[in-house]
């Protein structure tokens, strides 16, 4: 038993002890815990356009709630690598890749980008909800709103879209500037687009304005909702027919240039054959001399 | 590290450009030259140097539409003029690459060219090879990069002429058309310390110049009816 001097040390103590271990969580929790408005932001760039936070699944999962579903050291090393996570054998990430089959890709975020992410996650993303569902209007209620945006949507004015035939109302580039897709003869800066829309469903509407390099163009010029539509139902079509694809026009265009290159050559050396000596020729010519 | 390529990058490589431009015109005023070797070797000289030309000046030509006037220039591109032009492109690309490689071996293998050339040459000539490589290669496995200049490149090179820079429009492209991009910002800022000068010596004035002109070499003796002004 303690008498009663010692005992009020010994909770001084303590209350010292618990204080500077607030202050120390108080402080260490803004330095290194995660900023949740730019998890935010993050989230709209990295996440938005396969995710949504509690508006249903999407090509992956409703991230509602997700951080009390897993603990934090799981959600960390998820963010980290997800493919290495699944190949390691973890039971949950085994679940997770079996349900989603398009595995999440490594998104390369650094440890204080996955803080922040975490720390957005954390407020079941209370602080960005509204900025990131006005980014992706129609979209974002896909999948209540999928019957009637079907209904809606033209594959035809998709296709003419996409080729750049009819050109976006806000002045957004067309997908063919880019993107190829049922052998319609568009860019290959992008990855073919034929078959996305089988493996990643619905969701590629909003990867415009969602993801990098498109992001920056397609949040200034977004796409109208019956665009969306009209490109969805476009994508179904070349979806259900993958093999339109094709290999692009490149050895066309090698061929082509290889022969222009030697064209060009031939006649410049038909032209040009007297450029040089021309001027002097008649001035010598006779002469001899200085003829070449 | 990408604010460091995409905006810290082009404005000091601009801003070196245009003051040690500026300073090396008042310095050093007849140095704005190309420094002709044509003196010294004309045949080979000719060919390389004519094709040359004409292929940078179209492909940059090109280039300073796409950025100044991009809706004009995606007016174009975006039309049934997309495969023509850019196989133009392509072929020009090619055949100022062959053209210049044609320049260089002139440089090694005449001695008396390869006596007067500089490291600075060296230098600028390998770059513009690498460069011209590169644009063939972008425009090839890029496609289209006439199209999708107008909407990112375009916008990011405005974004740093109004001071507002926005690096995210190129971030995230292709590492090859980054080095593209630097490689060009690159030549800007050699353009003071280079033959490149040569490009703002261009005698426009030529074209409104008087046809006829009398100088003379020592003062004229004033006569009658003569006035000295």
């Amino acid at each position: 038993m303690l008498n009663a001097p010692s005992r009020r040390r010994a909770r001084f103590k303590q209350v010292l002890l618990v204080s500077a271990a607030i202050g120390l969580g108080v402080f260490t929790t803004g330095t290194w815990a995660g900023d949740a408005s730019a998890g935010a932001t993050l989230f709209k760039q990295k996440c938005a356009a396969c995710h949504t936070i509690g508006q249903g699944d999407r090509v992956g999962p409703d991230l509602k709630g997700i951080t009390k579903e897993r603990d934090e050291a799981w959600l960390k090393e998820w963010l980290k690598d997800p493919a290495a996570m699944i190949a390691s054998g973890d039971p949950v990430a085994k679940k997770v890749s079996e349900k989603y089959p398009m595995t999440m890709p490594n998104l390369g975020l650094s440890d204080q980008q996955i803080d922040d992410l975490i720390a957005y996650m954390a407020q079941d993303g209370a602080a960005g909800a509204q900025s990131s569902a006005a980014g992706a209007t129609g979209s974002a209620a896909a999948p209540a709103a999928a019957a009637t945006e079907e209904s809606a949507g033209s594959a035809d004015k998709g296709e003419q879209l996409f080729t750049g035939e009819t050109s976006f109302r806000n002045g957004g580039p067309s997908c063919a500037a880019c993107h190829s897709a049922a052998g319609l003869g568009g860019g290959s800066m992008g990855p073919d687009l034929t078959s996305t829309h089988g493996r990643l469903g619905d969701a590629i509407v909003t990867w415009p304005e969602a993801m990098a390099p498109m992001q920056p163009i397609f949040s200034a010029k977004p796409l109208t909702d019956s665009e969306k539509a009209d490109l969805l139902a476009f994508f179904k079509a070349t979806a259900a027919d993958p093999n339109q694809s094709s290999g692009g026009p490149v050895g066309m265009l090698l061929g082509l240039s290889i022969l222009g290159v030697v064209a060009l050559g031939a006649i410049v050396s038909f032209v040009w054959r007297r450029r040089i000596i021309a001027v002097r020729e008649p001035m010598v010519s006779g002469t001899g001399r200085w003829r070449r | 590290m990408s604010d460091v390529i995409f905006v810290g990058f082009p404005y000091v490589a601009v801003a070196l450009a245009v003051l040690v431009g500026i300073y090396r015109y008042r310095s050093d005023t007849f140095s704005y030259s190309s420094f002709s070797s044509q003196l010294l070797e004309n045949q080979k000289l000719f060919w390389g140097s004519a094709l040359w030309h004409y292929a940078v000046v179209l492909i940059l030509l090109a280039h300073f539409i796409a950025f100044l006037l991009p809706p004009l220039w995606g007016g174009i591109i975006g039309g049934p003029l997309r495969f023509p032009l850019e196989a133009l492109g392509l072929i020009l690309s090619l055949v100022g690459f062959v053209a210049l490689g044609w320049l260089m071996m002139r440089r090694f293998s005449t001695r008396r060219i390869y006596v007067v050339t500089t490291r600075m040459d060296w230098v600028v000539v390998g770059l513009l090879l690498f460069q011209m490589l590169f644009g063939f290669v972008i425009s090839l496995s890029y496609r289209w990069g006439g199209e999708w200049f107008v909407s990112s490149t375009a916008p990011w090179l405005w974004s740093l002429v109004t001071f507002n820079p926005k690096p995210e429009y190129v971030t995230a492209f292709p590492f090859l058309i980054q080095l593209h991009f630097f490689t060009g910002f690159l030549l800007i800022a050699l353009f003071p310390f280079s033959r490149l000068v040569h490009l703002v010596a261009f005698p426009i004035g030529y074209l409104w110049r008087p046809y006829q002109r009398v100088i003379w070499n020592r003062a004229p003796r004033p006569g009658p009816g003569f006035r000295t002004s």
